[in-house]
């Protein structure tokens, strides 16, 4: 049993030299640099600190940390910010507006902050996988989170969808709960690392699905079965399932910047290397930002050069 | 039972419990389970961190829990009550724990203030339009990191509108038998009922946590369409 004690603050003020959108690792991060360089900033969160970190039970790549709960590493980070002063509001960001060189942050209550500086570390949220019925299910056994959702799922059979690490990091983690989980991949082969298949294909109650795609999704009130497609021979069987988790990627959330910002053709915020976006004084960092690899540790690393370069170019 | 808040924890509940301004009493309903006596427990240790907090619990089958509506099969059941001693519709059924535990200390906050809500005032006029009886029960559980937020939005609805809504934390861990019935398989699910006839009947449910506008939307029109 844990009791966290985080979502409970409140600014001092309506005028920051810096305003960083998103408490995940980057915007934690920029935070943590930004104070370092003597600035006081204030770092705003739609719902909780530590972003996307919550969602998974155990980190196993951040060096230094041989393996840790993701809400843990959430709330050492932000008490980390905290000691070195970053002031935390809980609203979200609705739009975000230029005039001259002051931006000026819209949250949900039509409240005002003004900013010099603005880093963007709003992260990115799961994708839909698209198949027939996945929005009519959600929560009807559609999850994307199995840290919140998998305990609904004791002894039941799940299908999981995705190949990649985090599919393979929660699969583990459901087979757990589940009597049976069954790994359902697009490809002949894993994507993740080598390191969780070593770990996966140990595991004796998951089972594979290979060059397979869940088409449809259907049941009376709640997931009964999923239509599943073999893309080589494209038939299509049916087979019985209480819940599909679906770890399919992710998208970036850009809502209240797209038309400010310059992104790229999947919407992810183009930056220099110095992590500053189109728009001179808005920087982006961590997932949200166009790039090849989106974990922790690049998330880190994008803020604390973000707020360090805006430290030397805006406050120097 | 060992402790459950740790030093370096109940010196921050200290901290920010320092801000309460009036008195908040914390009724507890128990019953023959494990879980009644750790939520006794949680709630009694926040009141040996501030003399703000009083605690009182009761064995279920007290009649105390019928002046509350309390169902005598889900235990524990806690009610706040406010700095003027009024009941405002906030409970919990289960251990605020996890990620609820901030949403104890959130209400714990606003009670203190004589039930402080921090909606807009055009929402808090909205809510205030509500002429039947509402029930608002959010499930949850304490790892879910957005939960909190749908906890606080139906609670603050309460305190907007204690004469006819009473809103409800639900662990869905520990009922699971509730979570069933409402056929819950993530959180936060937000259900909404309506008095009719002395039942409660179902009139409009949700997924996730909404932002206050939308919150207040989804749940006017609920009401309303029935
Ligand atoms: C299940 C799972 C397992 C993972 N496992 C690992 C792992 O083992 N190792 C690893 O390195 N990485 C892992 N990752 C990836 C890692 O979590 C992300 O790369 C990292 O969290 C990105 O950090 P970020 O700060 O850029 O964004 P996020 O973590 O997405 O945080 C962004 C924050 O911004 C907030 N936000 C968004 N929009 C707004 C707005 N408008 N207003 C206010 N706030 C807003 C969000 O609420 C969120 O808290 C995993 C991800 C998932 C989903």
């Amino acid at each position: 049993m844990f009791f966290d004690i985080s979502g409970i603050s409140k600014r001092s003020s309506q005028q920051y030299d810096i305003v960083i959108i998103g408490g995940g690792p980057a915007g934690i991060s920029a935070a943590i640099y930004a104070s370092q360089g003597g600035l006081k900033p204030l770092l705003i969160e739609k719902t909780i600190e530590g972003g996307q970190m919550n969602l998974t039970q155990s980190i196993e790549n951040y060096p230094g940390i041989l393996s840790i709960d993701g809400t843990v590493l959430s709330k050492d980070m932000a008490a980390h910010a905290r000691a070195f002063g970053t002031e935390f509001e809980f609203s979200q960001v609705k739009e975000i507006l230029l005039e001259g060189d002051t931006k000026t942050v819209i949250l949900e209550s039509a409240e005002k902050i003004t900013a010099k500086v603005i880093i963007v570390a709003s992260g990115a949220n799961p994708r839909f996988l698209g198949a027939k019925n996945e929005q009519k299910y959600i929560s009807k056994g559609v999850s994307y989170c199995a840290s919140c959702d998998g305990h609904f799922f004791k002894n039941k059979k799940i299908a999981v969808v995705g190949g990649g690490n985090t599919a393979v990091q929660e699969s583990i983690f459901l087979s757990k709960i589940a009597q049976e989980v069954v790994l359902i991949h697009r490809r002949d082969k894993l994507r993740a690392d080598k390191i969780y298949q070593d770990r996966i294909f140990t595991i004796s109650n998951i089972r594979y699905l290979w060059d397979s795609q869940v088409v449809e999704i259907n049941g009376d009130t709640n997931v009964e079965s999923l239509m599943i497609k073999n893309v080589k021979d494209q038939s299509v069987i049916s087979e019985r399932f209480d819940g599909v988790f679906i770890f399919v990627g992710a998208a970036p959330s850009t809502s209240f910047i797209k038309e400010i910002v310059k992104l790229d053709q999947e919407g992810y915020i183009i930056t220099d290397e110095n992590m500053e976006s189109s728009v001179s004084g808005i920087y982006a960092v961590g997932d949200v930002r166009h790039k090849e690899l989106r974990q922790i540790v690049t998330a880190v690393a994008d803020g604390a050069i973000a707020a360090a370069h805006a430290v030397r170019k805006y406050f120097a | 039972m060992d402790r459950l808040l740790d030093k370096k924890t109940s010196e921050q509940v200290g901290e920010l419990l320092n801000k309460m301004t009036g008195k908040v009493e914390i009724i507890v309903f128990k019953g023959n389970n494990e879980f009644s006596a750790v939520a006794e427990q949680l709630f009694t240790e926040i009141s040996q961190i501030t003399d703000k907090v009083k605690v009182i619990s009761y064995d279920i089958t007290s009649p105390v829990s019928d002046e509350f509506e309390i169902d005598k099969l889900l235990t524990p059941a806690s009610v706040m009550l406010d700095s003027q001693g009024n009941d405002r519709g906030v409970r919990f059924y289960g251990i605020p724990s996890g990620h609820e535990f901030s949403t104890l200390l959130q209400d714990l906050l606003a009670m203190s203030k004589n039930g402080e809500v921090e909606f807009s005032q055009k929402n808090i006029d909205r809510i205030k339009t509500i002429d039947k009886k509402v029930r608002i029960r959010v499930f949850v559980t304490p790892t879910c990191p957005y939960c909190p937020k749908a906890v606080i939005s139906a609670h603050q609805t309460a305190m907007a509108n204690s004469e006819m809504v009473v809103a409800e934390m639900f662990e869905a861990n520990e009922f699971g038998n509730e979570s069933q019935k409402y056929n819950v398989s993530s959180v936060p699910h937000t259900i909404i009922e309506v008095k009719e006839n002395d039942g409660w009947v179902k009139t409009g449910e949700f997924i996730g946590a909404y932002p206050e506008d939308n919150y207040i939307s989804e749940l006017m029109q609920a009401i309303d369409t029935k």
